[in-house]
């Protein structure tokens, strides 16, 4: 043990230094910790690249989880392979609550399961939190002539090729398009689909009328709302970041839908079972750092979220997700 | 080898080469078609494994020439470097073994730990670049060693195995 | 065009917050020194300076990204020219005349001319950008993928130039490279040439890729010799030759503008990433040059042509993120991230309603590449000594950086692994004669082209009279025949003027009927080819 604080001390003052910028700063003062967890740094996993929504909720979250665990936290981009890397990555490390994910386990983990056989089970996460969600948005450009997703589909009815469709291969998004393609008895095969390999592209791709209709996250269409026309939102209810969007049941087609993304805290099964009081301190201090004023308001401004749901209904949310997923897994596989 | 009443000689590592970079692209393409033989799978997959086979077929005979020809092809070399020359003789040793060295490095820098695997490659290249006094041989692989691995623990957002450091 | 009130507002804005102008020089410095190490990307540099920005005010915050943004469009041609390492894909072009210009013992020109063509292209693309950033926003949306896939056929035209011995090893290694840029999972979601290995899903890392493919002809080569340039008199470290590179690049305007031209409109679509626009505009110079032949042996305008493009290219990404709050690549996100922690969202309101604060951090940036002339003159200064230190002590160091840098890409051995494998496999290239740029720029645009060509293909639903729907692609493809008419055009008349001079020297040393002189004469006209 005192090998590694020494080690992390250095590697701390190596950062510092190479930035010339006070460490003191950056790293609140450790609080001493009564017991031995936890002793030294501990890792965050985030399985994107730097820049993404996990990335930055990692290090936005940071400095007020820090306050609650005593110890700084070291974020890590492990990316690659539609986050199996960082998940796997994650997963073979000591359940000692070094190690913790900032992660979205939906549509994520259910899909490298079952479409890239990825080397862990559903039950190999326990989920602290999930503050973050997102859903599909299908969506065309603001100067489109589609009036309405009926209208849309209308029209799809009559040609399934009269209008291109954007949408991210093997994705959430694509089993619902799937979903209300089936719903409305149009031959998925005839339909003009255009594949991006990225939320982004495929935003860019409406709102520059590059394609007709995207079915894509909706977040992120928010710094383009002005170029978009909202046309049908997978959700029960318009989220509070988007509150005039029209929903999938406002349209009148009856289907089933697949959350689009939930994000948030996540750690090693693991860890809860062999390690249950280290388990019961990361989520205080999770639950503690979610409620905490400051890092609510500090979120907010940066347009992310801190939604205490709690470890329950935060792993019921995934499962039922990864359930309707598993169930559409043809559409999924584009079958 | 005789083909034809000309005596012919055979470039058979080229050949070789050739080969077997082909039959990577069928191995390749094999694959792609046993995934889907969609065309959004094989749009460029397929007529560039095709154009790569055509193009073995015009390659293969340049490893055949005929011996009385085999003087001529000696052109003076010119140095162009977007058309690297390897050098020859005992440059070409030190090369082939310097690329050894890095081979054994990448595959133990995680079983010795990165400072252990630095400073062994370090020393390893030392040497094989001619230096022999004791003195830099020790200090200098030390001071590469802990200024890269407290360097890059700095500059990385990953972790990094060490046995020592 | 420019909002004079607004611009007013930017002086203003930027005068009273003095203290942002402190910060230039520390992000100046920790963009270049980080780019400069091959594998260590300007998006990490930025990632990690990310954090101290909560702590500043926003302009002052920005003003520090973006000077590591600036500093590290330059550093990446540092060990390009030096070492023939790129930094990145952007640097790539920088090596095949920057280098060929050090061995000469011309690497301190070369860093001369490298510095003034980033940061003229730098302050051009920036101040374009001032004039055109509202009008680019709609212009960038409207670029699809037919618009791309035909930029991507661009970028490949480049292998055409580079010139090979055997044209048919030449597309035999382009063709290897393309489908090595396509493994692992493609656009429409097939995964293929995986080997069933995770780290191959999003297909081969380039960078490393890169670093090895170059390395064993270049790099290990290193081993057979004491210095990196011979000649023992050409080992200096000169400030006024540095100078005279620098002053020199003035005599070049064209190439200038048509690679900040090519950098800017590469750099502000999303998605394309600056490697592309290096190689357009090295392509366009060499072709268009009126002695083509002199390129990859170290004519400076290869130089510029590269370093126009990569540093103007930032002024376009910068745009496409200020006017519609869409990260171009990896930095600009970061970029985004740190506007969002100051609670401001780029895109069309935010350029609307805070004209001057966009005015103030384009005329920053302005300011920024005119400070790195002064720090970078220093820090290639430093740097260059490096051709005077024994090849016994660069080669371990560099060794160990390269393969620490593509660990650092990933963060997993696969990296070291991805160089030590392309290494064997440049070897083997270099040995047979099969030309390694060719496999790198496959490899580099492998993914791109098809992505590209799939979508065009998608959307048009097979149809080849889409191409008439799309002007935009119609005008880049008829820009780069013409081009390449042009050039076929020049050449040709070159070649019949010589054939007629040569047979009017035959037909007089005929008539003067003296027979020692032929022999002479034909010499001396198959050398002016």
């Amino acid at each position: 043990m005192n090998g590694f604080t020494r080690r992390a001390a250095l590697r701390l003052g190596a950062i510092g230094g190479a930035m010339l910028l006070s460490a003191a700063l950056l790293a609140p003062a450790p609080v001493l910790a009564q017991e031995d967890y936890p002793s030294r740094p501990i890792n965050v996993v985030v399985p994107f690249a730097t820049g993404g929504y996990n990335d930055r909720l990692a290090r936005a979250f940071a400095p007020y989880l820090e306050k609650e665990l005593g110890q700084p936290l070291v974020i890590i981009n492990q990316e690659g392979a539609g986050t199996q890397l960082g998940h796997t990555y994650a997963l073979q490390q000591d359940p000692d609550g070094y190690t913790i994910l900032c992660t979205s386990v939906s549509p994520y983990i259910p899909l490298s399961i079952f479409l890239q056989n990825a080397p862990y089970k559903l039950e190999d996460f326990a989920i602290l939190n999930l503050p973050s969600r997102d859903y599909t948005l299908a969506a065309t450009s603001a100067d489109s002539e589609i009036e309405s997703f009926a209208a849309a589909i209308e029209q799809l009815k009559a040609d399934p090729s009269s209008l291109s469709i954007g949408v991210q291969p093997a994705s959430a998004d694509y089993a619902n398009m799937m979903l209300t393609m089936k719903a409305a008895g149009i031959d998925p095969s005839a339909l003009r689909i255009v594949t991006y390999d990225g939320g982004g592209p495929a935003r860019n791709a409406a709102a520059g009328a590059q394609v007709d209709i995207a079915f894509v996250g909706g977040e992120g269409f928010l710094p383009l709302k002005d170029k978009i026309k909202p046309l049908a939102m997978y959700a029960k209810e318009a989220p509070a970041w988007w509150p005039g969007a029209p929903t999938i049941g406002s349209t009148g087609i009856e289907q089933e839908f697949v959350d689009g993304s939930q994000r948030g805290w996540v750690v090693a099964s693991a860890v809860k079972t062999e390690n249950p009081e280290i388990y019961a301190k990361i989520l205080a201090a999770v639950e503690k750092a979610s409620k905490n004023p400051d890092a609510i308001k500090a979120l907010e401004l940066q347009e992310l979220a801190t939604t205490w749901y709690g470890p329950e209904a935060s792993q019921q949310a995934f499962i039922d997700n990864a359930a309707t997923m598993e169930k559409h897994q043809a559409l999924l596989k584009g079958e | 080898m005789r083909i034809m009443r000309h005596e012919y000689r055979v470039d058979w590592l080229h050949l070789a080469f050739v080969s077997i970079m082909a039959a990577l692209v069928l191995w390749y393409l094999i694959d792609a078609r046993s995934v889907s033989l969609s065309i959004n799978n094989l749009l460029l997959v397929q007529p560039l494994a095709i154009a790569v086979f055509v193009l073995y077929l015009f390659i293969v005979p340049q490893c055949f020439r005929r011996a009385d020809a085999a003087a001529e092809r000696e052109a003076p070399a010119i140095d162009d470097p977007l058309q690297p020359k390897l050098p020859e003789g005992r440059a070409l040793i030190r090369v082939a073994m310097l690329g050894a060295a890095l081979g054994v490095f990448v595959f133990t820098l995680t079983t010795l730990g990165f400072d252990i695997g630095i400073l062994l490659f370090a020393l390893a290249t030392m040497l094989i670049c001619g230096e022999r006094r004791p003195l830099p041989l020790v200090l200098y692989p030390l001071a590469v060693t802990v200024v890269s691995v407290y360097g890059f623990r700095a500059l990385m957002p990953y972790p990094m195995v060490t046995a020592l450091l | 065009m420019i909002d004079m009130d607004a611009l007013m507002g930017a002086f203003g804005i930027m005068a009273t917050s003095a203290g942002s102008w402190g910060w230039i020089v520390p992000g100046l410095i920790v963009g270049l020194v980080f780019s400069a190490i091959p594998g260590v990307s300007i998006t990490m540099a930025m990632a990690i300076v990310l954090p101290m920005s909560l702590y500043m005010d926003f302009f002052p915050a920005i003003v520090f990204l973006t000077s590591v943004y600036t500093g590290a469009g330059f550093g990446g041609s540092v060990p390009a020219i030096l070492m023939n390492i790129p930094g990145s894909p952007s640097s790539y072009a920088t090596t095949f005349d920057g280098y060929a210009m050090s061995k000469k013992g011309q690497h301190n020109e070369a860093l001369g001319y490298a510095l003034f063509a980033s940061t003229i292209c730098g302050i051009f693309g920036y101040l374009l950008l001032l004039v055109v950033v509202e009008p680019l926003a709609d212009i960038v949306l409207k670029i699809g993928p037919l618009e791309m896939f035909a930029v991507a056929v661009w970028g490949m035209l480049l292998i055409g130039s580079l010139g090979s011995k055997y044209i048919s090893r030449g597309l035999f290694a382009a063709a290897f490279g393309l489908l090595l840029g396509g493994i692992g999972m493609n656009t429409a979601g097939f995964i293929r040439g995986t080997m069933g290995m995770p780290s191959l899903l999003d297909g081969i890392s380039p960078i490393p890729a890169m670093i090895g493919l170059l390395a064993s002809g270049q790099l290990l080569t290193l081993a057979g010799k004491d210095y990196i340039i011979e000649a023992e008199g050409s080992r200096t470290v000169s400030l006024s030759r540095i100078l005279s590179g620098c002053w020199q690049t003035f005599r070049h305007p064209g190439v200038l503008v048509r690679g900040s031209v090519i950098g800017i409109v590469i750099g502000a679509v999303p998605g394309v990433g600056s490697s592309l626009g290096n190689l357009i505009a090295y392509a366009e110079t060499k072709r268009t040059s009126k002695d083509p032949s002199s390129f990859g042996k170290g004519n400076p305008k290869g130089v510029i042509a590269a370093e126009s493009a990569v540093a103007s290219a930032e002024g376009g990404s910068m745009a496409t993120m200020l006017a519609l709050g869409i990260p171009g690549g990896g930095a600009t996100a970061i970029l985004l991230a740190a506007f969002m922690m100051h609670n401001i969202v780029p895109g069309p309101q935010f350029i609307e309603t805070q004209k001057e604060m966009v005015y103030a951090i384009i005329l920053n940036n302005i300011v920024q590449a005119i400070v790195l002339l002064f720090v970078g003159i220093g820090f290639i200064y430093v740097a260059s000594n490096i051709v005077r230190v024994r090849t016994r002590y660069i080669l371990p160091a560099i060794l160990v950086i390269a393969t620490m840098g593509t660990y650092a890409v990933e963060g997993s051995i696969s990296g070291p692994i991805t160089l030590f494998v392309f290494s064997l496999i440049g070897f083997l290239l270099v040995k047979f004669d099969y030309p390694v740029a060719a496999v790198v720029v496959g490899l580099l645009l492998g993914r791109m082209l098809e992505t590209e060509f799939l979508r065009s293909y998608q959307l048009s639903g097979g149809d080849p009279t889409y191409l008439f729907e799309r002007p935009g692609a119609m005008t880049i493809f008829g820009i780069m025949l013409f081009s390449m008419a042009m050039t076929a055009w020049g050449k040709r008349k070159q070649v019949l003027a010589e054939e007629a001079e040569s047979a009017a020297m035959e037909a007089l040393a005929r008539q003067a009927s003296v027979p020692e002189a032929e022999p002479g004469i034909k010499a001396g006209a198959s050398g002016r080819h």
